[in-house]
């Protein structure tokens, strides 16, 4: 069955050359599709999806976690504080991905996680501070 | 009993002339940014007394040119310690939640207040009085904003996107309590009102009031009247006064207000049908840092509140900065506090301005003046 899951890859110094995402394509035939990526000091980290089998993706992860890189599957990895959030809507048109949706029959917003892709545009439009982000 | 929303379905179902036989209030809401709001406190005296000249609560200044324990803290006024996320409405909204606040302040004594520091927490049961004053609240229609540089811009009207990829707009519009009775023909100092989830008052005219906006269908097509509000903090709730951090520009607050709009003759029926696709705001290009920034396009609330709209031939997203579903619930709630006889309407005790148009501030010299 194919699936889309969204992962946060965390690499060290050791590992962080490594062409996982050749690897993923060619050995375990997933398509990731990269959102964030960075690099430091200490080594760096991805936030990806990976469309494929369930068992490619298991396996996957695997490899990946072999070669010592810390693979967490991010279910919300943007988080909403429901008790803060307004229903304004001012994070609505900041959003690249559309990942908030006006209902219009209740006018609330509706905040589709599935969508995110952790830009943090919506982190410094939310003036009532409900959107929340802690992935690195 | 009608909210402003509920009416414009009778009105088009039965007009006019009927649906004045039968509505005889209509309410309505607003739930948005208001910078101008604060509170009085007043903290009682301690043993031995104080004359508090400065005052900080929760690490936030408060005014200390009042009496000896008279206080205003203002919303926008940023703490010493957090400045960019903790502020006076922080405070405000703390207190109606019944949160202990920390009282510093000192003096430099005297006979009478012999008393040089004092370091304590008060909250909403300790004070005495503890009431709500916002110089200018409830604007009647407020104009949007875009941004035509190639950075984005961080300002009151929100987070606004390069080169007109999106618009903020703030307004309740067809639900707005001013935009429902555009001349003030029923609201006016004295007039009893929602305030925060409590109860408050109309208390003035607010600052900057504004009768020379062009009107469109009866009602001003940019920013105009506003009013000034009072109410009591206690019966007040954290659902209807929310602190807001407005992105690199300001602490602020956000503020519940309703009035109820008696349905005196037609004409005010027809005032209260007023529709979002009737109601019209200019969006002003905020990369021109001036008072007079240039107006890119007038556009109506209908389209505005739709999520895009176009402008110069581009199709742009819009985010409503206030909560037309907060502004909702508040319609809704005085309409049942009116119902259950809880809340009774008030006729005010003076009129708003019939005209008045608020000047810019210019440098000057003393003797141009005298």
């Amino acid at each position: 069955m194919i699936t889309t899951k969204k992962y946060m890859l965390k690499f060290t110094t050791n590992n962080f050359q490594e062409p996982i995402s050749y690897e993923l394509v060619k050995r375990f035939n997933i398509v990731p599709n990269i959102m964030q990526a960075k690099v430091n000091e200490s080594g760096g980290g991805l936030i990806l999806d990976l469309r494929g089998e369930a068992t490619d993706i298991e396996d996957a992860k695997a490899y990946m976690e072999g070669l010592g890189v810390l693979v967490k599957e991010l279910e919300k990895h943007v988080d909403r504080d429901e008790s803060r959030c307004i229903h304004c809507g001012a994070c609505v048109s900041v959003c690249p991905a559309k990942a908030f949706v006006v209902n219009r029959r209740t006018w609330e917003v509706e905040f589709k996680s599935d969508l995110c892709i952790a830009c943090e545009s919506c982190l410094t439009a939310c003036s009532p501070r409900a959107m929340k982000m802690e992935l690195w | 009993m009608f909210t402003a929303e509920e009416v414009l379905d009778l009105v088009e179902d039965k007009g006019i002339d009927a649906a004045f036989e039968e509505v005889d209030v209509v309410t309505t809401g607003t739930f948005g940014a208001m910078c101008s709001s604060g509170a009085f406190l007043n903290f009682g005296h301690s043993e031995p007394p104080i004359r508090m000249a400065e005052i900080h609560l929760n690490d936030v200044q408060a005014y200390g040119g009042l009496a000896a324990v008279d206080t205003y803290i203002g919303a926008t006024q940023a703490s010493r310690s957090r400045p960019t996320e903790y502020g006076g409405a922080h405070v405000i909204e703390d207190l109606v939640a019944g949160k202990p606040i920390h009282l510093e302040a000192s003096s430099p004594g005297s006979d009478c207040y012999p008393r040089k520091e004092i370091d304590t927490y008060v909250s909403l049961e300790t004070v005495n009085e503890a009431y709500i004053y916002n110089p200018r609240n409830s604007y009647q229609n407020y104009a949007a904003a875009s941004n035509s540089s190639d950075k984005t811009l961080f300002t009151y009207m929100g987070k606004l996107l390069p080169k007109n990829r999106n618009i903020t707009f703030s307004s309740a519009g067809q639900l707005s309590p001013l935009l429902n009775d555009p001349h003030c023909r029923t609201i006016g100092v004295g007039t009893h009102i929602f305030l925060g989830g409590g109860e408050g008052y109309v208390a003035w005219q607010g600052t900057q009031f504004n009768t020379s906006p062009a009107e469109k269908n009866g009602v001003p097509t940019g920013s105009a009247r506003n009013l000034a509000l009072i109410g009591d903090m206690r019966g007040m709730s954290t659902e209807y006064l929310r602190a807001l951090n407005i992105h690199n520009y300001s602490i602020s607050l956000a503020v519940g207000v309703g009035i109820p709009i008696p349905i005196l003759d037609k004409e005010m029926m027809r005032a209260c049908s007023i529709r979002d696709e009737d109601i019209v705001a200019p969006v002003l290009d905020y990369s021109v840092g001036s008072s007079r920034r240039p107006v890119l396009a007038h556009i109506s609330y209908e389209q505005f509140r739709s999520g895009t709209v176009e402008l110069e031939g581009k199709s742009v997203r819009t985010s409503s900065l206030s909560s037309y579903k907060k502004a909702r619930d508040i319609a809704l709630e005085l309409k049942k506090w009116i119902e259950d006889k809880e809340f009774l309407l008030t006729e005010p005790v003076r009129s708003m301005p019939v005209s008045s148009k608020p000047k810019p501030l210019q440098i000057s010299t003393k003797e141009e003046l005298e």
